[in-house]
């Protein structure tokens, strides 16, 4: 039974006159949908704080996350009560509305990125919507996020909060360059923007994939991508929005409770986001890495998260190791580096599959 | 019915953060205000079967255009803090441009025969439609045919205009 089905009948049960019968079943349909998103948000976050502390915990030899109840797993209630105790202060310098408004700006993009995002094969039902703007859409909602980082930094009202917007805006808005760029190499070699059709162009052979097609266009593009994608989630080497050393905390600095608990929350959902559009992209999406092996059903979905937890763990690798950069090296390297790269890959792709039929 | 809901919701937030625009006081709300209009509008047009162009609309228009906006009013010192005059100097004339600019979009939207948003998918007077399936794949094939010379104009004079932006750039320095 479809969740479709499901929702037909509890409005038939619940005795709608039959000519808005269809029109509720829409309503109630987006509404389960979005509480499914919602939930797979807060879990996905849920874990992937445990992960994200023990993995530091272990690269930066750290006591708490690594035995803060059994294995470590109570860190993420530790730090959830911690924030949800804390007080919810507004500086009295600060401009309430933008104030109180701008962590659900942030917030949403993350939220609603996991529209079009397949969890496993659509054909099983794992995914919320195939649009078939796919992954325009993908990057058009994170592009909403700059605003509402630029809207904290400017209603906190604190110097250091402004820097920090100004210097997150002109990252986002820089990689978002390259990024784009990048994003197309996968679209032009499946010739579509639906991520459903994107994942089925890549074959079932793991060298199928589009991460290895052209070579080394396609890795080139993946690689790209990864970077750019951890300065979209201010990760570090690229954390300079929120470099503590020189501005504090950055734009969210006079955040705090649960204000500051929905600015973690986007983070980390942009975090899995990104990967499991990188997945998507490039690494064959729901599909085994042999054909031999079984794809179908929950083993799309099984392969689907381990591809994210790989990159996932990728990127808190990257995150406990590498120093940070400095602002004029990270504007350098967008622009001077990744935009050519980036250009020269959409090109080349581009100029083959014009020439080879 | 379902669509109508839609509608009516994104119609009315339109409306109300255009009022917002151009009524509240502090420039930086007002930007956020144009930023819900512009994303309502993409809605409409999702609603009328453009999701390409409500994909281009919140891509430049929020991601790129309001950040602008975002980032020149933080960036010029006392602007964002301070209570902007609303109405203009020259109330006279400037209710006779609001009437006048009222009345050709009246008329226009009185005057002009809307099509249904499908018609350009099924036209047979251009060939090129014969196989695409979706409104993207026709988009493209009309942007490269039909409409090459528009493009590529626009193409070459966003690069002079991204040229002469760094010229300007560099005789400040």
């Amino acid at each position: 039974m479809t969740l479709t089905e499901i929702c037909r009948a509890i409005v038939s049960w619940l005795k709608v006159p039959p000519e808005h019968q269809e029109a509720a079943t829409q309503v109630l349909l987006a509404i389960v949908d979005a509480v499914i998103i919602f939930t797979f948000l807060m879990v996905a976050v849920l874990v992937l704080v445990y992960a994200f502390r023990k993995v530091i915990g272990f690269i930066q030899a750290r006591l708490g996350p690594r035995y803060t109840g059994p294995r470590g797993i109570l860190q993420t209630v530790a730090d959830a009560i911690k924030l949800l105790g804390k007080e919810d202060i507004i500086p009295a310098a600060a401009d309430k509305l933008a104030f109180n408004l701008a962590p659900f700006i942030v917030f949403l993009p993350a939220f609603l990125v996991y529209l079009v995002i397949p969890f496993g094969d659509p054909k099983s039902g794992w995914q919320v919507r195939d649009l078939n703007i796919g992954v325009l859409y993908l990057v058009a909602i994170t592009s909403i996020t700059v605003i509402g980082i630029v809207t904290a930094g400017w209603a906190s009202g604190n110097k250091w909060a402004v820097l920090g917007a100004m210097r997150s805006g002109a990252q986002l808005v820089s990689y978002e360059v390259p990024m784009t760029l990048v994003v197309l190499v996968p679209v032009l070699m499946a010739g579509s923007l639906r991520l459903s059709e994107i994942v089925e162009n890549q074959g079932e052979w793991f060298w199928q994939w589009h991460v290895f097609q052209m070579f080394p266009l396609g890795f080139i593009a993946f690689v790209t991508y990864f970077i750019c994608a951890l300065a979209e989630t201010n990760q570090t080497p690229f954390d300079l929005p929120e470099a503590e050393s020189e501005l504090v905390a950055g734009y969210h600095v006079e955040y705090s409770g649960m204000k500051f608990a929905l600015f973690f929350l986007a983070e980390f959902g942009n975090t899995v986001a990104v990967s499991a559009i990188a997945t998507h992209l490039f690494l064959g999406g729901w599909k085994a890495p042999f054909p031999f092996l079984p794809d179908t059903g929950f083993w799309s979905a099984f392969w689907f998260f381990l591809k994210v937890s790989a990159i996932v763990f990728l990127t808190f690798w990257v995150r406990g190791t590498l120093p940070r950069v400095r602002i004029d090296q990270l504007m350098e390297l967008g622009w001077k580096v990744l935009l050519p790269v980036g250009l020269v890959c959409v090109t080349f792709v581009g100029l083959i599959i014009a020439i080879l039929p | 019915m379902g669509e109508a809901i839609a509608f009516w919701i994104l119609a009315a937030l339109t409306i109300l953060g255009a009022l917002g625009v151009v009524m509240l006081r502090n420039l930086f709300h007002c930007a956020l205000c144009l930023g819900l209009v512009l994303i309502c509008v993409a809605g409409i047009f999702v609603l009328n079967g453009a999701e390409f162009l409500a994909g281009v609309q919140v891509l430049i228009y929020v991601g790129a255009t309001l950040v602008l906006i975002l980032f020149a009013i933080m960036l010029s010192e006392d602007i964002a803090g301070r209570r902007i005059q609303l109405v203009s100097y020259n109330r006279l004339l400037g209710l006779i441009a609001a009437f006048l600019f009222l009345a050709i979009v009246a008329f226009l939207a009185i005057a002009t025969d809307f099509p249904a948003h499908t018609s350009t998918l099924k036209d047979p007077t251009v060939e090129v439609l014969a196989n695409v399936k979706t409104n993207i794949a026709a988009f493209g094939a009309l942007l490269l045919t039909k409409f090459i010379v528009p493009f590529e104009f626009a193409s070459v004079f966003l690069l002079i205009a991204l040229i002469g932006a760094i010229v300007i750039a560099r005789t400040a320095e």
